[in-house]
């Protein structure tokens, strides 16, 4: 090791931060090098003036003036909200606390067991649909002009009841309205319960 | 007789403590009294190390009052079983840091050193003349450390703290606290030696 490598352990050295073994090298190293020696001196001696300030204390009229600043400041706000009052408050709020919060967990575990309870399977729904007859379209002939077919009267849209199973009493029913056009491409299901929502 | 510092950090709680401990309680339910008698006691560390750490007066006595502000604000989080005091030392650093790092750019003359009474004035005047030069260039060469070897070295060397407790106070390890507080008193060093040469 050089004295470069030196400098940083006589630093520690000097006020006893180093481990045993790295103060028996260095304290091997100091009887060698006299620059080294000088150096440990040197720090000696700066180390002995931050030990002359560490007595120093501010004076009387700085503590007071903080005093005063801080008991002033204090006065005007509040250290904890109602709540952190009554949460911080006492031995007694907080056994009292924990026997509400024991309560309510008490309370919560069992609405939640009777709430995991299975429910009865209801009946599904079944909608009857009413079977719609094929529409066959010609197929066009080419060659000979054709005359313009005669356009197809025009199909109202027809209305057609499904029967809906019976369902208990209270439950809501739902009825399946199937509208016919005059396209056998496009039904129109329309599903709306007993009030018409 | 005087504890050192390392003796109050792991000190085990006696009358005095439990009779702080019942304070601090008092206090952290918003007792004014209570927490002027906590402020009585401490704001000597406090408004010292601030001003170690920031160098003027003024600074100090700002970051002082926001230590003890925040004390009363967070003194709930504090477990009252256990010394205030290396928790103010811990919120004092903190604050210090932010307020150093705000205020860094607008200070130009650092060193208030007078603001500092000496426990032990009399005796030759040519000594303490010297002495109080020697103060004035350790606080000029203190100014010239980056924040976090000066605040290593001071709560090492001036404070009076172990590694061990200044690595808990700062957060980090022992090794780097070690190896700021190395540098720290080189540089320190080297300022004192180029003073000695250049008076001015």
């Amino acid at each position: 090791m050089s004295c470069s490598d030196f400098e940083q352990l006589i630093a520690l050295y000097v006020e006893e931060d180093l481990s045993v073994v790295e103060r028996g090298r260095v304290e091997v190293h100091l009887k060698k090098c006299s620059a080294c020696w000088d150096l440990a001196e040197d720090l000696k001696e700066s180390q002995t003036v931050f030990k002359s300030i560490r007595q120093d204390i501010p004076d009387a009229t700085a503590l007071s003036a903080l005093r005063e600043r801080v008991l002033s400041e204090v006065s005007g706000i509040e250290s904890m909200t109602w709540f952190e009052r009554f949460l911080f408050g006492s031995l007694r709020r907080k056994a009292a606390l924990a026997g509400i919060a024991l309560v309510l967990v008490g309370s919560g575990a069992m609405w939640l067991a009777r709430s995991l309870q299975v429910a009865p399977a209801k009946p599904p729904i079944v909608v009857a649909v009413n079977p719609v007859p094929p529409v066959v379209v010609p197929a066009p002939v080419f060659g000979e002009p054709q005359p313009s077919p005669a356009p197809r009267p025009r199909t109202k849209l027809t209305l057609q009841p499904v029967p809906v199973p019976d369902l208990p009493a209270g439950e809501r029913k739902q009825v399946a309205i199937k509208f016919l056009t005059d396209d056998p491409n496009v039904i129109i299901y329309w599903l709306v319960d007993e009030k018409g929502d | 007789m005087e504890l050192s510092v390392s003796e109050l950090w792991m000190s085990q709680p006696n009358s005095d403590d439990e009779r702080m401990a019942k304070v601090i309680a008092l206090a952290i339910t918003g007792d004014r009294a209570a927490f002027g008698e906590i402020v009585i006691r401490h704001e000597r560390r406090v408004l010292t190390l601030a001003f170690r750490l920031l160098g003027t007066m003024e600074d100090a006595q700002d970051a002082a009052q926001e230590v003890f502000l925040r004390t009363f604000k967070y003194l709930r989080r504090f477990d009252s079983s256990r010394p205030l005091e290396p928790w103010l030392v811990r919120t004092t650093v903190n604050v210090c840091h932010g307020l150093g790092r705000k205020r860094q750019e607008h200070r130009k003359v650092f060193v208030q050193a007078d603001f500092l009474e000496h426990v032990h004035p009399g005796g030759n005047p040519h000594t303490e003349l010297r002495a109080e030069e020697q103060r004035r260039m350790l606080h000029q060469a203190l100014e010239g450390l980056g924040e976090k070897e000066r605040t290593a070295v001071v709560l090492r060397d001036i404070e009076g703290f172990t590694t061990a407790e200044v690595a808990e106070i700062l957060g980090s390890s022992e090794a780097t606290v070690r190896s700021q507080i190395s540098v720290a008193r080189l540089k320190v060093r080297k300022v004192l030696e180029r003073m000695k040469g250049d008076p001015r």
